[in-house]
């Protein structure tokens, strides 16, 4: 599906959430399919928040399942971007 | 293996003679209590701690660490019990138990669940004091403490 624009919805948690939003939509262009494209494209919208979003520690989820980099956006509906966890 | 979240203040206490109440045959039961600090490591009092947690990945994590102890130890009954949403300085934060024919095992269990639920358990959290609000990352001793694990032998 390449050369094909997508809007998908973008949700944050944690302080991305309070710094970007808890869910935006995004408009993503041809030629941007991975997870590795989106990740690069929020941080090109979001400089200062750039480290975070581009983290190692930082985990992301499409349509709810875990998923890395090189993941297809095709047919994604939602991505979660969980910075990095504290519980206990 | 029982894993819950809670929204509202539990007692430990209770917790600990229901699990306990449950185990035949074990001669170790070991628990852990988390309480919600009244002070920031700045110094500030805290309000409130907020534990943010994810609509469905919260408690699968918890139960992938559940399970994991359970494959690593000789365990026969784990619980843990996580509060989320607004937690008030004094307030349990976490609860976990292991019962185990032999203490090692069950001592083992306790810590190894914490150290992962310190680093890997999908939960945010943020201090609220008078000065403002602050997210809280593990700490570099909170992934060192984790990572030991990864070295030492299964029981």
């Amino acid at each position: 599906m390449t050369g094909v624009s997508r809007s998908m919805n973008v949700a944050f948690y944690g302080p991305l959430g309070s710094a970007i939003g808890r869910e935006i939509q995004l408009k993503l262009s041809a030629g941007q399919n991975t997870l590795a494209d989106l990740r690069q494209h929020l941080a090109t919208l979001h400089p200062d928040q750039s480290e975070l979003l581009c983290g190692p520690r930082t985990r992301w989820a499409l349509d709810g399942e875990f998923a890395n980099d090189s993941a297809s956006l095709e047919g994604v509906k939602i991505a979660e971007c969980l910075p990095p966890v504290s519980g206990g | 293996m029982e894993c819950s979240l809670a929204d509202a203040p539990f007692d430990p206490a209770s917790e600990l003679s229901r699990f306990g109440g449950r185990v035949d045959g074990c001669g170790a039961i070991a628990s852990f209590s988390g309480v919600a600090r009244p002070l920031s490591k700045q110094g500030s009092d805290v309000s409130a701690l907020l534990l943010e947690s994810h609509p469905r990945l919260t408690l699968l994590s918890m139960e992938d660490i559940a399970e994991d102890a359970r494959k690593r130890f000789e365990i026969r009954s784990l619980r843990i019990v996580h509060r989320h949403g607004l937690v008030a300085p004094g307030e349990t934060i976490v609860f976990v138990a292991a019962a185990s024919p032999h203490r090692r095992a069950a001592l083992d269990a306790v810590d190894y669940m914490m150290d992962r639920l310190k680093t890997e358990a999908v939960f945010w959290k943020r201090e609220d004091t008078p000065a403002g609000s602050s997210w809280i990352e593990p700490t570099d001793d909170d992934y060192a403490d984790r990572d030991r694990w990864d070295h030492s032998p299964r029981n």
